[in-house]
């Protein structure tokens, strides 16, 4: 079986949408190196960039994209792929980072509970990050009230948005639009003096 | 162009990929759409902002060879790895920094050859419906507002810096030289002053002095008086007494430096201030727009973006006509 290496990039890239995924699933699970690593070129940005929207930390993003993809030719025999290679593998990497996020909650708990409990703050974070300019400091501090106190729970404190919806007791739909709404408005007032 | 998944891209998407709550379909159908450039620079757009609001979190590039190095050696035999991906992180803000720096010792290089190339010719300054930067001779600067008149010498040869306001308002902003104070005769004060950033409104027989930066003495035949940065100094009309308030407006100088501030304002002292600093004029589609009040800090913006900023912040909209800007919406109770 031969393989045109361009196309199956290609395919991947998203420009055509026929993939012969069976084939490329049979092809790794035969012990294929190079169908592998096709694959492997195709995805790795990709699931890396999207790992790390979930994760922010690009180090943590790259280990568990290498070691999914170590995980599947490990077993590769007994791959069992119903939907897109390209499908499964985005999947794989979300339940993992799902699993990874849970863990830390966990440790963030721990650590809680042993040195400050119950002085953790919902209703007006304040804490910025030391190198924030100031000029990005002001912006966020004179967004209109609750659009500033979702923007910086989303933003500094790392809060997921279920979790802020919790905490505020308003839906998922008012965070999603608020935070749109903050960058907006934080788009129109950094539009004219960009830092490099 | 066919794509995978039928999810449609809305900035909410998008902003939803940057927080990292996109569901994997969601972040396949996005990035499929980042194929096309034209959605690829407008999500980069609001991704920068996204990462501006938060610089130490910015993602790193990623190196695919490496990783597949990476990859394809534990395929072989099983060893325990570690990541190196912050030494290049590392290069990267280096490479960034310099990058940042060079562009600054450019644009200084541009303003300085700029600030030496410019001819001055003419010795009076008159402004009716616009504003005029001057640059002195001595590389202060004086930023006039409508209807006002400046006259100084084409070199300050001696032993002070001597120029004359006719009428109007003037922001000067002037270079410091303890050897040759600089002065301001006007007909009712003089203001003399050594290196300092302040502004002087003549009206009538009126003379007003607020002063931004340093310290500047005010003197007339009865009375004289220091004024330092956030005072301001009045001089009374025919009596050549000065009095002094221990604030300023920083928005009345707003004209030269397009900085405003507004803490809780209200609109009408807002459109006011904006009026004062822009060639635009700003009218209201509802009364109730009045009574919304601002808090912001606008910075060198465009009238049109600070005009955008206001209707986002109070939930309006904007239209524009030639010169004039409307806002239109519920306003507020």
């Amino acid at each position: 079986m031969k393989k045109n290496k361009i196309d199956l990039v290609n395919i991947y890239k998203g420009e055509k949408v026929q993939l012969p995924d069976q084939e490329i699933i049979k092809a790794i699970r035969q012990g294929d190196k190079e169908v592998f690593e096709q694959v492997f070129h195709a995805c790795y940005e990709n699931l890396c960039q999207y790992v790390f929207t979930i994760l922010r930390d690009m180090d943590e993003a790259e280990d568990i994209v290498q070691s999914m993809f170590l995980k599947v030719w490990e077993k590769r025999e007994e791959l069992n792929i119903q939907q897109s290679m390209r499908s499964y593998l985005f999947r794989a990497v979300y339940h993992q980072c799902i699993n990874q996020l849970e863990h830390r909650t966990i440790k963030l708990k721990h650590r809680e509970y042993g040195v400050y409990e119950g002085q953790y703050k919902v209703q007006q974070p304040e804490v910025f990050p030391e190198e924030l300019s100031e000029n990005i400091r002001t912006a966020v501090n004179e967004l209109p009230q609750q659009c500033r106190t979702i923007f910086m729970m989303s933003r500094y404190e790392e809060l997921r948005y279920a979790e802020i919806a919790q905490k505020l007791n308003i839906s998922v739909n008012t965070i999603e639009n608020q935070i749109s709404k903050a960058l907006r408005i934080l788009r129109l007032k950094l539009k004219d003096h960009f830092i490099l | 162009m066919k794509r995978e998944y039928d999810i449609e891209i809305k900035d909410e998407l998008i902003v939803r990929y940057l927080a990292g709550e996109a569901g994997p379909e969601e972040a396949m159908a996005l990035q499929d759409w980042l194929t096309l450039a034209e959605n690829k620079a407008y999500f980069e757009t609001i991704q920068r902002t996204w990462e501006q609001a938060h610089p130490s979190k910015t993602a790193g590039a990623i190196d695919t060879q490496q990783a597949w190095k990476k990859v394809n050696l534990q395929t072989e035999p099983a060893v325990m790895w570690k990541n190196s991906a912050a030494a290049h992180n590392r290069t990267k803000l280096i490479v960034r920094i310099a990058a940042s720096l060079l562009i600054t010792v450019l644009a200084t290089l541009l303003i300085y050859i700029r600030m030496h190339t410019t001819e001055i010719e003419s010795i009076a300054v008159v402004t009716a419906d616009s504003l005029k930067n001057v640059n002195l001779p001595d590389n202060s600067t004086a930023t006039l507002y409508r209807n006002s008149r400046l006259i100084y010498p084409a070199t300050f040869d001696g032993k002070q810096r001597e120029v004359n306001m006719e009428q109007g308002e003037v922001f000067f902003s002037v270079t410091h030289d303890g050897e040759k104070p600089f002065i301001i005769h006007t007909s009712i004060a003089d203001i003399r002053v050594v290196g300092t950033a302040f502004n002087v409104m003549v009206q009538g027989d009126q003379l007003e002095v607020s002063v931004k930066e340093g310290k500047v003495l005010i003197y007339t035949s009865q009375d004289s008086s220091y004024l330092t940065a956030g005072f301001t100094g009045i001089v009374q009309p025919g009596m050549g007494t000065i009095h002094v308030k221990d604030s300023v407006n920083a928005n009345t100088w707003g004209y030269a430096t397009h900085r405003l501030i507004f803490k809780d304002a209200p609109l009408e002292t807002v459109i006011t201030d904006i009026e004062k600093a822009y060639p635009y004029s700003i009218t209201l589609g509802n009364r109730n727009i009045n009574n919304c009040r601002l808090t912001a800090t606008f910075d060198n913006d465009s009238a049109e973006n600070l005009l955008n900023l206001i209707a986002e912040t109070l939930n309006l909209s904007v239209v524009k006509n030639g010169t004039v800007f409307t806002l239109e919406g519920e306003g507020c109770p």
